[in-house]
């Protein structure tokens, strides 16, 4: 066997894993909806995240029978599932106003597909972390499955955060992030230093210190570019004057008579 | 050859001035050094390129820098006095490496015309090296006093130096020119055949040499029996070939027969024109004891044989056998012919300058005897009836 045949064998291979792989998520629950849902939002406001599920009845669900939960972290999160038949029609509804449901899914009641959406406020965070910003995440919407022996699995792509912030939080981190910026370009390490106090101040939940902080640091950025700038341009000038001298003197110079005999 | 050129009085200081613009212009390297004596303060600060420390102000006691108002008598007596002033400056000149010095002065004014001869006497005692004197002539309109004054200057700094060169104004004053511009091209024709003349040994870097040197000798020998000497000059632009290039190779086969002949009459009739029409001093050319010819122009433009033929022919008119000639080789699309004659006797306009002074100075001397006679006759009265007061 040659080297042709070889490689031709390992491609087939390739081939073969990928086409099992696709196969095995075909049948998981879809979950469609979170793309429109908001990624971001402050604290106190009100939020929506709807999403609609199908294939209620995949591998990753082997029962014809299971429970379909929810949860949520919003404050006084207003659950409305409604789960539909294969023409559309409205089967069964649940409309909760705490903090999970359940409904029940059942392929013999031609349960097809669900809808689910959950309203509620953001709630105020205690944690704030620059660097990451999971730490200030809600839980805006969690599906699971109970199963019939009482297993909760969490679906698969069936969690949805919404990062959350404060007004305060939003100046604090947009000024840093912009510091940041000014800071790596123009290679400033005294810059860097001070974002990383102001990184600091943002992590304790001193917002305006961290906003003052980053601004400073972006200002001496800014101002020590000028200057560079400056300096670039006023040498540019001097050169081009310099030049422009030069050629006025050479060439009144060329203008002279030089001519011995006449 | 290399000059120490002291310019005496406002028209001397002028020309050098204009010798050094010349210098550092067309790079001659004629100029060794350079210094400006005047009696008054106002035409040493009018010049721009003799330098500061070169510039000396004589008579200061005397005049108080004003000037001696064209007494030439007083001019000699304050240089005379000051002459170690003039020494002073002349011992900064590294007297070694020139040929010879060169006083320039206006002969019709106080300061040149007086002081010259003097400095010239003073520079003999002491150096080795000729001392040549350039001589400015007023012209016939610039009136009595400043002829009477240049008449006998012309006679005391002959004397004095190796050789004077005379400059007449009135052979090139044109009529209906400013003062200022008329005085400034007649500078600069001075300095431009003088400077051709004098320039013609100096070979700097990357200079063609000549076929034939000048070298400051030949100019020394042919001013050496005295006397004096003009200077004719003429120029005529030609095309400058580029000897370098490969077209005009492939020309200049076919017609180089032509350009020979062209080149040589060319050079011929510039000599003739040179000595015959337009000489610093106009004379009757027979009779020059000697002369020196300078062709000068780019190297393919000059040929022995033209220059060769113009000295033969300054031979005949002249009467000499002392011609000396030579090429000075120069990039730039002229050619020039330089006809320096030495020794000229036969010179009509320095005799009617002496017709001129001499009348002039009778007209001064009667009006003196007269003006004592005539006060004598305004102030006192008739019967002699009043009497002064002491």
């Amino acid at each position: 066997m040659n080297w042709i045949h070889s490689s031709r064998a390992v491609v087939l291979g390739v081939l073969l894993a990928v086409a099992l792989l696709t196969a095995g998520t075909v049948g998981a629950v879809q979950i469609a909806g979170f793309d429109d849902a908001p990624d971001s939002a402050e604290v106190g406001e009100e939020v929506s995240v709807e999403v609609e599920l199908t294939d209620l009845y995949g591998d990753n669900v082997p029962d014809d029978e299971w429970t379909l939960t929810g949860d949520s972290e919003l404050g006084g999160a207003d659950w409305t599932v409604i789960v539909r038949d294969a023409g559309g029609d409205e089967v069964d509804r649940v409309d909760p106003v705490n903090e999970s449901f359940e409904v029940g899914i059942d392929r013999d009641a031609n349960h097809v597909t669900v809808d689910i959406s959950v309203t509620g406020d953001i709630p105020e965070i205690d944690e704030f972390d620059y660097e990451d910003p999971e730490v200030e995440e809600i839980l805006a919407m969690e599906l699971a499955q109970l199963t019939a022996d009482g297993d909760r699995a969490t679906l698969a792509d069936g969690t949805y955060y919404i990062h959350a912030y404060t007004e305060e939080s939003r100046e604090a981190r947009t000024a840093i992030d912009d510091a940041h910026e000014a800071a790596e370009d123009a290679d400033s390490d005294s810059a860097r230093d001070d974002v990383d106090d102001a990184i600091t101040f943002y992590n304790n939940g001193e917002f305006e210190s961290a906003a003052n902080t980053a601004n400073s640091a972006q200002e001496s950025v800014e101002s020590s570019q000028q200057t560079r700038q400056l300096l670039i341009f006023g040498g540019a000038a001097v050169v081009v004057v310099g030049l422009l001298v030069g050629v006025i003197y050479y060439w009144r110079e060329s203008q002279k008579p030089t001519s011995k005999l006449q | 050859m290399k000059l120490a050129m002291i310019g005496f009085g406002q028209a001397g200081g002028k020309i050098v001035d204009k010798f050094l613009e010349y210098d550092a212009r067309t790079g001659s390297g004629i100029v060794q050094a350079a210094i400006a004596v005047n009696t008054a303060r106002a035409d040493l600060m009018g010049l721009q390129n003799v330098p500061q420390e070169s510039r000396v102000l004589i008579g200061q006691a005397r005049v108080k820098g004003h000037g001696v108002g064209a007494d030439n008598e007083l001019g000699a007596e304050i240089t005379e006095e000051d002459i170690d002033e003039v020494q002073g400056a002349i011992d900064n000149v590294p007297v070694h490496e020139i040929d010879a010095f060169l006083i320039v002065a206006g002969l019709g004014g106080g300061t040149g015309s007086g002081g010259s001869p003097v400095l010239a006497k003073h520079l003999k005692r002491i150096y080795t090296e000729p001392v040549y004197g350039l001589g400015v002539l007023p012209g016939s309109d610039e009136g009595g006093i400043y002829t009477l004054n240049a008449a006998r200057s012309f006679q005391t700094f002959v004397r004095e130096v190796d050789n004077l060169l005379v400059f007449d104004n009135d052979a090139w004053r044109k009529t209906g020119e400013s003062v200022e511009g008329g005085y400034a091209e007649i500078n600069d024709e001075i300095v431009r055949r003088f400077g051709v003349m004098f320039g013609a040994g100096e070979v700097g870097l990357g200079d063609d040499v000549a076929e034939s040197v000048v070298d400051s000798s030949e100019i020394i020998n042919t001013l050496a029996g005295g006397g004096v000497s003009t200077v004719g000059y003429d120029a005529e632009t030609v095309e400058e070939y580029n000897s370098g290039g490969l077209l005009s190779r492939f020309k200049s086969n076919n017609k180089d027969d032509m350009q020979t002949a062209n080149t040589t009459n060319r050079i011929t009739s510039l000599v003739r024109k040179a000595a015959l029409g337009r000489l610093t001093l106009p004379c009757e050319i027979e009779g020059a004891e000697r002369a020196l010819l300078v062709v000068s122009g780019p190297p393919e433009h000059l040929n022995r044989k033209g220059i060769e033929r113009g000295r033969k022919w300054l031979e005949e008119q002249t009467g000499s056998m002392e011609v000396r000639g030579g090429d000075y080789p120069v990039h730039e699309p002229n050619v020039a012919a330089a006809v320096l004659l030495s020794g000229v006797h036969n010179v009509p306009r320095i005799k009617e300058l002496q017709q001129v002074a001499i009348e002039a100075q009778e007209n001064i001397d009667e009006i003196q005897k007269e003006s004592e006679e005539n006060l004598e006759s305004l102030v006192e009265d008739n019967e002699d009836e009043l009497d002064p007061l002491f």
